[in-house]
């Protein structure tokens, strides 16, 4: 077209506009020449006509005009007048509802088109349009979305882009401005993410806007942090995955935890990860997530393929994949949530792994019956926690007392064979208990070799504390002998081991292959370390596994033949310190240089002869050259997992701690000069070590704080008088043994108060006394035997009766006693209440420490409810209740608190000794129980026992009422160490079951239940939150505990 | 008539055929020494250790005089004492035999006059009143009042009362009173060394040495359970059973399982660890 005709034509619409807006005209003839200059004069009076159009329905606001004219010609660049005329007739409809909004959409028209088809630009704007409400800050939204929306249709597909919108436009529902920055994040996120993750990101972010459209901005503003966990491949599948999961009302945190446990996993198992949550999601998202949750741990027992079989486990259990019923669907989401029995028993199953707190109780009388003594098997963890230089956690060892064994086990995929393995780590350790790896005597002979101590020239005369340690000073190479001791040591208890269980052969076997497998690669160690290493193989029973330079065949033979002599079966301990020497005669001329760096054949060695042969090491080394080859440091040989680190000269150490008496005991700078030079502990833990020697076994330090103790805390805060002193042991977990004298204890008498106490406390409990008289009444028609032989009686017992007549025919006339009675049985029961008098005793109770409080019973007063009560007013309380019942059943009984400050000074109070009456002192008496200082348990269980022993009663009981835990003042390694407190009490009560005393614990502390199970074990006990709840328990407990014994 | 069971008086019975003991420490010098002084004897010790085997040797190895003349072996008269066990039941009693009565003797009685061992075993299950009743016997008097009769019996010359019980298992309930046990000589008995049991399995039950020994062991190992779960160890005769069933061809593993595990405990846990160590001994 001609530009006349342009000119023409513009010039009289100008005319037209001036009509509108003068502004608009010089705009419009800005551009009329640049696109006229294109179209056809129909053309250009159809794109007049659309502006005319759009001037005239807005001629108050002529931006929307204005931006049509500054678009169109870029739009024309892009596409068609037909869309550009689109564009006009769009952007009419817009202004119509929002002037802004169509200025908007002009704007980004061009660049919308520049990158989606014509055909979508009336979808577009709709997208823009279902943003707008009513509100202003919709009106920002929308804006922004015709704005940012070339810009995103730059990274992703119009269809990503379509839902885009309506996840924003859902959101908007709820927030606009969340939508708005979700809106704007996208951007970034579609730029930063592949392609085909899109969908799946959006779909998942419309669940999260669906089920929880306030976490949306957090997974808009994350999900590319947290996406990188995902293999890339793979993060869409995991998306969709998720999508679900979300749907379901799954917050947020969700998919952090998600992907998180996700990223536990190496990238390349991703996939299958996600195909097996993909088997779930569709019977139950909740499932699926709960899945992919407990994957890492699965994941650690079980391969992939297990990992297969037992999710279908899973799903068989809860039977037909799809329209499961509810609580079908919940046991399916227990059981991958590891939350039900199934699950675990599948799992284990599965895996095969053993741990050991499952089955610990088997281990520990496993270990006992091989050991006997009194032998503890324990995770090996106890031992490493207590820092007496053993630091290996998953090896097993003992340290004279305890067997030490790895938290669990799998190196076989079945249950049978790692518990098995199991098995054989106790019994090694067993083995080097029972036939004295740790009994090692200086200068002594062996079985088969004479000591050849006296010979060495290294001797050095240092003072030492033990034999062990003295053997090793005799030797340069402290590191070396000690490798080489152990070495030989384990293979002679080896050699028992297998004599004495040949049952455990087999396993033994299996796990000694598997541990040559595991091996360290012989050419990477220096040659020292090859020589001993192939030793270690060779009491393995490997020797097929060492290899060894051809040239110094003569020195391995001889090596071997030595080390042989160790299974001999009476070969000692004294026997392998000998053969230690000798190897190490040989080792230590043998050079560590690099093992590769020796460039001859090495050979295998099959076979070996026992015996001793003295080659000349010195002589054979010269046929090779080795001149100027560098050195390896030396290091010992790992031990296998069964035998672990059998550290003789510690543990000799820690066993002359535990029965020496305190003369020969060795002293603090003893130990500490022993462990300097020992190689046993690493240097790092030198000083922590020596001080948990002395921690572990205190006695030690007894004399330095012995009258210290006494004159510091003389006498309790009671002031009556200390009728007699006893002195008791006291049990230290650690040291696994007592600690002798430990505990002086002061018995008291409580001194006599008021009266009135005991009665107004019955008065105002009348109710429940007779309550609980008329229980213990009960109690006693159970407690009837037949009684034969009688003059009369309810019944005649037909055996006796003929009896006599025939004696009476014989004229023997003896007295007619063929009469039965049941009668009340001779009850001989004793028991003894213990009473916790300690401070803590003080606190009040408060008012919602009764839980499932009964509502009171007529006639009694609503009890602990008064506030100001306190834990010793329940306790005395519930002393006269006690009274009272048992008073009604005619038992023994004593009552007796405790307290103390220190080992010193353990009080124990009396109220009412087993044989005393009961008077008025005794109800006296209990007036003036007030809470006194510390509780140290242990010491007062154990003199109420001897009280108890002293009594002539059949039937024994003890029953310890208390507040909260055992502490006291030095009872433990500090305020903190409660373990060793309970320890202690757990040693006093079982002392009392052994003594054929039924003990029993009570306490009235609702938070009872923690500690008193750890005391307790076995031992019965119970929480008693509220008075109320004594007069239903106390003649149950009571009846248990009298039949029971 | 055919008879094919042999019915003797208790007090005639004797062990004609050397009993299999095992001496285990000096207890056979002790009860000859007893014997000889008239000193009753209490045996202790736990089930199965050969309580019973040991007295029926004694028996069979002790000689007495009877008139001028040495005999060899004295009679037995084993009472197990139980709850209901009466004075009459071991004193004697009167029957009817038609209009009449006749006075039957009962076996302590019988033991007394002919100067037998009588051996009253377990005798905590016995009632206090019958305990009572053997106190003159066991001191020096060595009478057996019978009341029914009026009578006094003076112990015959071989006449030695023995009882036994076990220290373990007995309740707080039953225990001896002190002025029974203070009448007799205690011999403590325990289980033999894991050398002495196996040639004692041997010798019982005919299996091999290695089998013996490896019984042994296990009985060993699984009294070191004792009052570490188990109330009792195993005893010499279950681990005889367990031999005897492996020399009939029973597979050890079995053998154990049924005489030794089972019979022990009902406790799982224990059950399973004495199996464990029945497996660690015995191969498959
Ligand atoms: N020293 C021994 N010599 C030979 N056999 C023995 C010996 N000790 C035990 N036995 C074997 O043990 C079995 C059981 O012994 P015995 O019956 O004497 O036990 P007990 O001590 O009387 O047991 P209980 O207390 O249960 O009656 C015997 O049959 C025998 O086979
Ligand atoms: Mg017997």
């Amino acid at each position: 077209m001609n530009s006349v005709t342009i000119r023409q034509l513009a010039a009289s619409y100008a005319d037209e506009l001036v009509e509108l807006d003068a502004g608009l005209v010089s705009v419009f003839e800005q551009f009329a020449d640049a696109i006229g200059g294109d179209l056809g004069t129909d053309e250009f009076s159809a794109w007049l006509g659309a502006h005319r159009h759009l001037s005239r329905a807005f001629s108050d606001m002529p931006e929307v005009s204005i931006h049509y004219l500054l678009s169109s010609e870029e739009i024309l660049a892009v596409s068609d007048l037909a869309t550009l005329i689109g564009c006009a007739d769009i952007a009419l409809e817009l202004a119509h509802r929002s002037p802004e909004i169509a200025n908007a959409f002009l704007q980004a028209a061009p660049s919308f088109l520049g990158r989606a088809p014509s055909s979508s630009l009336k979808g577009w704007a709709d997208m823009g349009l279902r943003m707008r409400t009513d509100s202003w800050k919709s009106v920002a939204l929308a804006k922004t979305f015709f704005a940012l929306s070339p810009c995103l249709l730059e990274s992703t597909s119009l269809e990503s882009f379509r839902v885009l919108a309506q996840v924003v436009t859902e959101l908007s529902r709820h927030s606009i401005e969340l939508a708005t920055s979700c809106l704007k994040q996208a951007v970034e996120i579609f730029a930063s993410l592949n392609d085909d993750v899109h969908l799946p990101f959006l779909d998942l972010a419309a669940a999260i806007v669906k089920s929880n459209w306030a976490d949306a901005w957090l997974y808009f503003e994350q999900v590319l942090g947290k996406l990188n966990r995902f293999q890339p491949s793979e993060t869409g599948t995991f998306l969709s995955l998720i999508s679900p999961i979300a749907a379901e009302g799954a917050p947020y945190e969700r998919f952090e935890e998600i992907s998180l446990a996700v990223s536990q996993f190496d990238e390349s198992e991703h996939g299958e990860l996600a195909r097996m949550a993909l088997r779930l999601v569709d019977i139950s998202p909740a499932a699926a997530a709960e899945f992919l949750l407990s994957a890492p741990f699965l994941r650690e027992r079980l391969t992939p393929v297990l990992m297969w079989r037992w999710l279908e486990m899973g799903l068989e259990k809860a039977g037909d994949d799809r329209g499961l019923e509810q609580n079908s669907i919940e046991e399916l989401d227990a059981y991958f949530r590891l939350q039900s029995v199934t699950a675990d028993k599948a799992l284990a199953l599965l895996s095969g792994r053993v741990e050991f707190e499952k089955s610990a109780n088997l281990f520990r009388f496993y270990g006992q019956a091989l050991t006997g003594d009194k032998v503890l098997v324990q995770p090996v963890s106890h031992l490493v926690n207590r820092g007496l230089g053993w630091t290996s956690g998953s090896r097993a060892t003992t340290e004279g007392r305890v067997i030490f064994v790895p938290p669990y086990i799998d190196l076989f995929g079945d249950i049978e064979g790692n518990l098995q393995v199991y098995k054989v780590c106790i019994a090694h350790q067993s083995g080097r208990l029972t036939f004295g790896s740790y009994d090692f005597q200086y200068d002594v002979d062996g079985t088969y070799l004479k000591s050849g101590i006296s010979q060495r020239r290294d001797a050095n005369t240092e003072p030492t504390i033990v034999p062990m340690q003295k053997f090793f000073n005799q030797f340069q190479d402290r590191l070396l002998i000690e490798g080489l001791f152990s070495l030989v040591e384990d293979y002679r208890i080896d050699g028992c081991v297998q004599a004495e269980y040949p049952g455990l052969r087999k396993w033994s076997l299996k796990a000694k292959d598997h541990e040559v497998s595991q091996r360290p690669e012989l050419l990477g160690l220096g040659l020292r370390q090859v020589f001993i290493e192939n030793l270690l193989r060779a009491s393995l029973g490997h020797l097929g596994s060492m290899r060894w330079p051809a040239p110094w065949k003569p020195i391995l033979e001889s090596a071997l033949g030595s080390l042989a002599i160790a299974a001999r079966p009476e070969a000692t301990v004294q026997d392998a310190a000998e053969i230690a020497s000798l190897l190490y005669g040989l080792a230590t001329d043998i050079p560590n240089i690099p093992a590769h760096k020796i460039k001859t054949e090495w050979i295998a060695i099959e076979d070996c002869r026992e015996g001793l042969q003295q080659p000349d090491v010195k002589t054979l080394l010269e046929t090779i050259d080795i001149v100027g080859v560098r050195e390896l440091d030396y290091e010992n040989p790992v031990q296998p997992v069964f035998f672990g680190d059998l550290k003789p000269e510690l543990v000799q150490t820690l066993n002359a701690l535990r029965s020496g008496s305190s003369l020969d005991r060795p002293t603090e700078e003893q130990i500490q000069s022993m462990l300097e030079n020992s190689v046993e502990v690493e240097d790092a833990d030198l000083d922590s070590v020596a001080e948990q020697i002395e921690i572990d076994f205190p006695v030690l330090v007894e004399e330095e704080m012995g009258d210290e103790d006494c004159t510091e805390y003389p006498g309790s805060l009671d002031t009556t008088e200390v009728i007699s002193w006893s002195t008791y042991d006291e049990w230290d977990f650690r040291a696994n043994d007592y600690l002798n004298d430990w505990c002086q204890l002061g018995e008291r008498n409580v001194a006599a108060g008021e009266l009135e106490y005991y009665e107004e406390t019955l008065a105002e409990y009348s109710g429940l006394v007779m309550e609980v008289r008329r229980q213990f009444e009960l109690m006693r028609p159970e407690s009837q035997r037949a009684l034969k032989d009688l003059d009369d009686g309810h019944e005649i017992d037909l055996d006796k009766a003929i009896q006599f007549f025939v004696d009476k025919k014989a004229q023997v006339g003896p007295r007619a006693r063929f009469y039965a009675r049941r009668d009340k049985i001779e009850r001989s029961v004793a028991v003894a209440f213990l009473l916790d008098m300690s401070g803590s005793t003080d606190e009040s109770i408060d008012e919602e420490g009764a839980p499932g409080r009964s509502a009171p019973m007529p006639g009694t007063a609503s009890a602990a409810q008064d506030s100001g009560k306190k834990i010793i007013d329940l306790e005395k309380e519930s002393m006269i209740l006690a009274i009272e019942a048992l008073d009604a059943i005619g038992d023994d009984f004593g009552i007796y608190g405790f307290s103390g400050h220190g080992r010193n000074d353990v009080s124990f109070h009396v109220i009412k000794e087993l044989d005393q009456v009961l008077d008025d002192t005794v109800k006296k008496r209990i007036d003036s129980i007030t809470p006194l200082r510390s509780t140290r348990m242990g010491p007062a269980v154990r003199h109420a026992n001897a009280k108890l022993l002293a009594c002539p009663a059949k039937v024994r009981i003890l029953m310890l009422i208390s507040d909260g835990r055992p502490q006291d003042q030095g009872y433990g390694q500090d305020a903190g160490d409660q373990e060793y407190a309970i320890h202690d009490t757990k040693q006093a009560l079982v002392e009392s079951k052994q003594e054929g005393i039924v003990p029993f614990l009570i306490t009235v502390d609702k938070q009872g239940h923690d500690y008193l199970q750890e005391i307790c074990g076995d031992i019965g006990y119970e929480v008693i939150a509220d008075i109320e709840s004594l007069p239903r328990r106390l003649p149950t407990i009571y009846k248990y505990l009298a039949t029971k014994a | 008539m055919g008879q094919n069971f042999t019915q003797i008086q208790v007090e005639d019975f004797r062990i004609t055929e050397e009993p299999f003991y095992l001496p285990i420490a000096d207890e056979v010098a002790l009860f000859e020494s007893a014997y000889n002084q008239h000193l009753p004897v209490l045996i202790k010790g736990p089930t199965g250790c050969g309580k019973t085997r040991f007295v029926e040797y004694m028996s069979w190895r002790l000689h007495r005089h009877v008139g001028d003349r040495d005999e060899e072996g004295v009679p037995l008269v084993t009472i197990a004492c139980h709850e209901d066990l009466t004075a009459s039941d071991l004193v004697g009693r009167y029957l009817l035999e038609g209009e009449h009565t006749r006075w039957i003797e009962g076996p302590l009685s019988r033991a007394v006059k002919t100067g037998a061992i009588c051996y009253l075993d377990e005798i905590v299950e016995a009632r206090k009143d019958t305990t009572v009743l053997i106190h003159p016997l066991a001191d020096h008097r060595r009478q057996l009042p019978i009341e029914k009769r009026g009578e006094l019996l003076q112990a015959a010359d071989g006449f030695l009362l023995v009882m036994s019980f076990n220290p373990g298992y007995q309740s707080v309930l039953k225990d001896l009173k002190h002025s029974t046990r203070q009448r007799f000589i205690a011999i403590e008995f325990d289980y033999p060394t894991r050398v002495q049991e196996s040639e004692i399995i041997r010798m019982e039950s005919g299996c091999n040495g290695e089998i013996a020994q490896d019984l042994a062991k296990l009985g060993e190992k699984v009294r070191h359970l004792k009052s570490h779960g188990l109330a009792e160890g195993v005893s010499t005769r279950l681990l005889v059973y367990a031999a005897k069933l492996i020399v009939d061809g029973i597979h050890p593993l079995r053998a154990c399982m049924t005489s030794v595990v089972w019979s022990l405990t009902d406790d799982e846990e224990i059950q399973q660890a004495i199996n464990e160590v029945v497996c660690s001994i015995f191969e498959e």
